[in-house]
């Protein structure tokens, strides 16, 4: 239900060619992670859809596994329009438009359910329309989820605990700036080299969402786990304007009916993956877990305030009220 | 596929007129994504993605850390002093260099890592203990392979996190096949140099070898830093390259005093062209790679070999054949990010493990790592051997069939992979 | 003469990157290891810093004939044939050059244009990608200079196996003069 607004920038900004006939032709989607992800099923979804409601006139091929694009040249390949829709990871896109630092800004938003609606939301819209400029159309936010720390030193419940500890993070200025107001020193790691990273030492510990832990296999390394929620990894579906003003409405329409349903996908099974990935966890008892208190976290978002204080004017403190609104309020 | 035809044939024919690798295969990649109307401008800036990686980059490391020791003296004292103790026995020097690959592969991930780190200093000191050169680069290339093998290991990490799997437990799974591929590429050693006569070199007295010893401690300190590096967490591989380099470069300088400003500038030029010329070598083979994916031929070739047969041992073979000619274009990191989303669901079907599947993949992957025309290790041992590629690749092809030896017996007894990984 | 001189330069560049990458990284491997504050840009800057090395040897590794080439035809052909052969060769490399070198002009200036910068330190990206075109024109200088150099009859340049075994046909390196 909160995926109405996701068509709301393109439709305004294709003109498209009006007329009845479903156009022939195939639409690229590329992505850079495994198979078994949200991601990878809402792109399927996107092509279960499209393909049978045009009839199969438009053919829809999936890439994942960075197999055709990586992080570091899927955008300018879709600018170009060798690839019609990507999905990356918010935290990839901070160097076009501060605002995607959002998913970083900790304990930002309380559940999946109000990030999703700052997205859907004018303001978070607002943040997608910035990269019109490059031809980029923002169409839906893509949750993975809340992410949580592991490390191997410590049990961590309050934030002094992180002091003087080494955490692997995706980089990007915002998570430093979190690592280093607790105290802790933030490292970036080649993902590739991560799992040998944390099993030798290399660092202490990492974040990330239930679900990447338990697909990487990284509680086989790592003793401790907190349930901290302090970030999130979202992604973002975008199409470029040279592909979606060359649709027609009737093609538009069916290409539109195929995000909506990739969207409700991908963010139906991050929620469901996340809670089972965190059972499985949990199951192999390999990691001692914890989750923080309202209380804890009353003291963490004290300790993380410097973050704010630079960030808010960054961002936009308008974007910052706005994105807290969602939160159950109390 | 006419554009795939078009890719293969321009590919070859500029070969053939003496083109660079590295440009044939780039020229062929503009000329197939043309046909399918890819916009090209993009091209160039993800060949520079393919190379801004820091696992790539112990390359360059482990690349200057063996040309600064051979200009810088560690090299020289390190093979006699190897010559001492061993020059004498038959193989004695080829033992060693397999047995230093194995090591080395247990701290590396990187196969091409591995035959520039142990090559550097064993092809020399084979030469000058009366081995073919040719015999000598056949067996670095064909030993460093072990590097993606034994863990830890880059590929089985990708394997694991595309088919789900516990890294540890492939790890585990990877000891026993190295160890037997390192034992077959042992024995082959000595049985060759008896053959051949190799080694025999007049028997060094006790006091000698220990003199000589002496003198290479510097350099025999220099696995015990890496390796203790590594596994103490104080570094990750990349950096352990760059930490060896900068050891040796202390050493020289400071211990052994061999090093001149002309001489290290000498050993930079050499790295950067090692370097350069592997880059780019690898990044137009990502082009390459990547018009093969966006014009799906090895998902269409997988899909082919399982839909064509209900038979295991015959879809086994299939499977092999189609990952020993992917090897021969692609990196390995590309050919099981394309091809094993489409293979595992088949695994449980035809009853194969998939852990022992990320060993026999693995073991072709090492096979991809010296096959030409695209073959990491063997453009590694030509630019750090200054020979041509055809000599390279001349001296491996009799490992071809040792290695197939190994692979035979990882397929037809589960047990190899499995025993360990449980 | 000038040939040399860009030569050297190019050379001096590279090196000069290749051991800033290293030290970087040394730097960030001390930070980490004994201080504890591991420096969050060191990852990002040595890569790019690397990769700048790397892009420069392109053409310094053509000038010391180290890209790989297969002679198996080529070793069994005349000698006329050879040096219309080795003319083409080295134009195909000089076409290819000047098609990235344009391209990677053309993505720079998109990336300046849109305004991207790198993730860890924020810097404007069309800063590390400027070394694309440069060591692509690099690159596509020497094919040049071989390609007229086999034109002219040059033997070495004709003969002399694209290997590493030879360091005599160093271009700029006192070998054969150009000017
Ligand atoms: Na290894
Ligand atoms: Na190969």
């Amino acid at each position: 239900g909160q995926t109405q607004s996701a068509g709301g920038s393109p439709a305004n900004a294709g003109g498209g060619s009006a007329g009845g006939d479903i156009q022939s032709l195939t639409i690229k989607i590329s992505h850079v992670v495994a198979e078994d992800t949200p991601k990878h099923q809402g792109a399927l979804a996107m092509k279960d859809t499209i393909e049978k409601e045009s009839g199969g006139k438009i053919k829809v091929q999936v890439y994942p596994n960075s197999q055709l694009f990586g992080d570091k040249d899927e955008y300018q390949n879709l600018v170009a329009n060798n690839v019609q829709f990507i999905i990356p990871d918010m935290a990839k896109l901070v160097g076009n438009d501060p605002g995607f630092n959002i998913p970083s800004m900790p304990f930002l938003f309380d559940s999946d359910e109000a990030a999703e609606a700052f997205w859907d939301g004018p303001k978070g819209q607002e943040i997608f329309k910035h990269l019109e400029k490059d031809g980029v159309l923002g169409l839906a936010m893509w949750p993975n989820g809340p992410k949580s720390i592991t490390n191997n030193v410590r049990p961590i419940k309050s934030p002094e605990d992180m002091k003087g500890l080494k955490f692997r993070t995706q980089g990007g200025q915002v998570l430093e700036k979190v690592y280093s107001t607790l105290g802790a020193g933030s490292v970036s790691i080649p993902f590739d080299e991560l799992y040998t990273a944390l099993q030798q030492g290399t660092v202490d510990g990492e974040e990330n969402t239930f679900s990447n832990i338990e697909s990487k296999k990284f509680y086989e390394v790592q003793k401790y786990m907190t349930i901290t929620n302090h970030t999130r990894v979202d992604y973002v579906l975008l199409t470029n304007t040279k592909f979606w003003n060359s649709l027609n409405d009737a093609t538009k329409k069916i290409v539109m009916d195929g995000v909506k349903a990739g969207t409700q996908v991908a963010r139906q099974k991050a929620a469901e993956l996340n809670a089972s990935a965190l059972d499985k966890i949990k199951a192999t008892g390999k990691m001692q877990i914890y989750t923080l208190t309202p209380e804890d976290v009353q003291k963490w978002r004290d300790a993380l305030k410097p973050v704010y204080d630079e960030w808010t004017s960054k961002i936009g403190a308008d974007v910052i009220q706005d994105a807290m609104s969602h939160n159950k309020k109390g | 596929m006419n554009a795939t035809v078009v890719l293969f044939g321009t590919f070859a024919l500029l070969c053939l007129i003496r083109v660079p690798i590295a440009v044939s295969l780039g020229v062929a990649s503009l000329i197939a994504l043309h046909l399918v109307d890819f916009t090209l401008y993009t091209v160039i800036q993800k060949m520079f993605s393919a190379l801004n990686s820091a696992t790539l980059m112990a390359i360059p490391g482990f690349v200057f850390a063996g040309a600064i020791m051979s200009k810088g003296g560690l090299s020289n004292h390190l093979i006699s002093a190897l010559r001492a103790w061993v020059g004498h026995m038959r193989g004695g020097v080829a033992v060693v260099t397999v047995l230093a690959c194995m090591i080395f592969a247990a701290i590396s991930g990187s196969s091409p890592a591995t035959a520039a780190a142990i090559g550097a200093i064993m092809i020399p000191a084979m030469v000058e203990s009366g081995y073919s050169k040719r015999y000598a680069m056949g067996l670095v290339a064909a030993s460093g392979t072990l590097g993606i093998l034994i863990p830890p290991s880059i590929p089985l990490i990708i394997y694991g996190s595309v088919a789900e799997e516990s890294v540890g437990k492939l790890f585990s799974a990877g000891i026993i096949p190295g160890l037997v591929l390192g034992g077959i590429l042992l024995v082959s050693a000595v049985i060759y140099a008896r053959i051949k006569n190799f080694g025999g070199l007049p028997r060094e007295s006790m006091q000698e070898r220990w003199r000589k010893t002496g003198k290479a401690i510097w350099g025999f300190l220099l696995p015990v830093i890496i390796l203790g590096g590594i596994y103490s967490g104080a570094v990750t591989p990349t950096e352990a390259s760059i930490v060896a380099g900068a050891y040796g470069f202390l050493v020289s300088v400071l211990v052994y005093r061999e090093m001149t400003w002309k001489g290290f500038l000498e050993v930079l030029r050499e790295s950067i062209n090692i370097t350069a010329m592997i880059f780019l070598i690898i990044a137009s083979a990502t082009v390459f790679g990547m018009f093969l994916t966006t014009e799906q031929v090895p998902q269409d070739f997988a899909q082919w070999i399982e839909s064509s047969t209900s038979n295991k041992w015959l879809f086994i073979l299939g499977v092999n054949i189609m990952f020993f000619i992917l090897g021969m274009f692609l990196e390995s990191v590309a050919i099981i990010l394309i091809t094993l989303p489409i293979l595992l669901p088949v695994l449980a079907l035809f009853h194969i493990n998939v852990i022992q599947f990320a060993i026999i993949m693995t073991m072709n992957m090492e096979f991809a790592m010296i096959t030409p025309p695209v073959g990491l290790n063997l453009f590694v041992v030509s630019g750090i051997a200054r020979e041509k590629i055809g000599e390279v690749v001349k001296g491996v092809v009799p490992f071809y069939g040792l290695m197939l030896i190994a692979l035979v017996l990882v397929i037809v007894f589960p047990g190899l992979s499995l025993t360990l990984a449980k | 003469m000038w040939l040399r001189r860009i030569g050297q330069a190019e050379e001096a560049l590279a090196s000069i990157f290749f051991v800033l990458g290293m030290l970087i990284n040394l730097y960030a491997v001390v930070m980490r290891y004994v201080f504890n504050m591991p420096p969050p840009w060191a990852l990002e800057i040595f890569e790019s810093v690397m990769t700048w090395a790397v892009f420069l040897g392109f053409g310094m590794a053509l000038r010391d004939n180290h890209h790989i080439v297969v002679d198996l035809l080529y070793d069994r052909l005349p000698y006329a044939v050879k040096r219309w052969i080795s003319v083409i060769a080295n134009l195909i490399g000089f076409g290819y050059s000047v098609f990235m070198t344009v391209t990677g002009v053309q993505i720079t200036l998109l990336a300046r244009q849109q305004g991207i910068v790198t993730i860890d330190v924020g810097m404007p990206i069309w800063i590390p990608y400027l070394i694309m075109p440069i060591g692509m024109a690099f690159l596509g200088l020497f094919f040049v200079v071989k390609a007229y150099r086999a034109l002219r009859g040059d033997r070495v340049e004709i003969l002399g196996h694209i290997s590493h075994e030879k360091q005599t046909a160093e271009m700029g390196h006192g070998g054969v003069p150009v000017s």
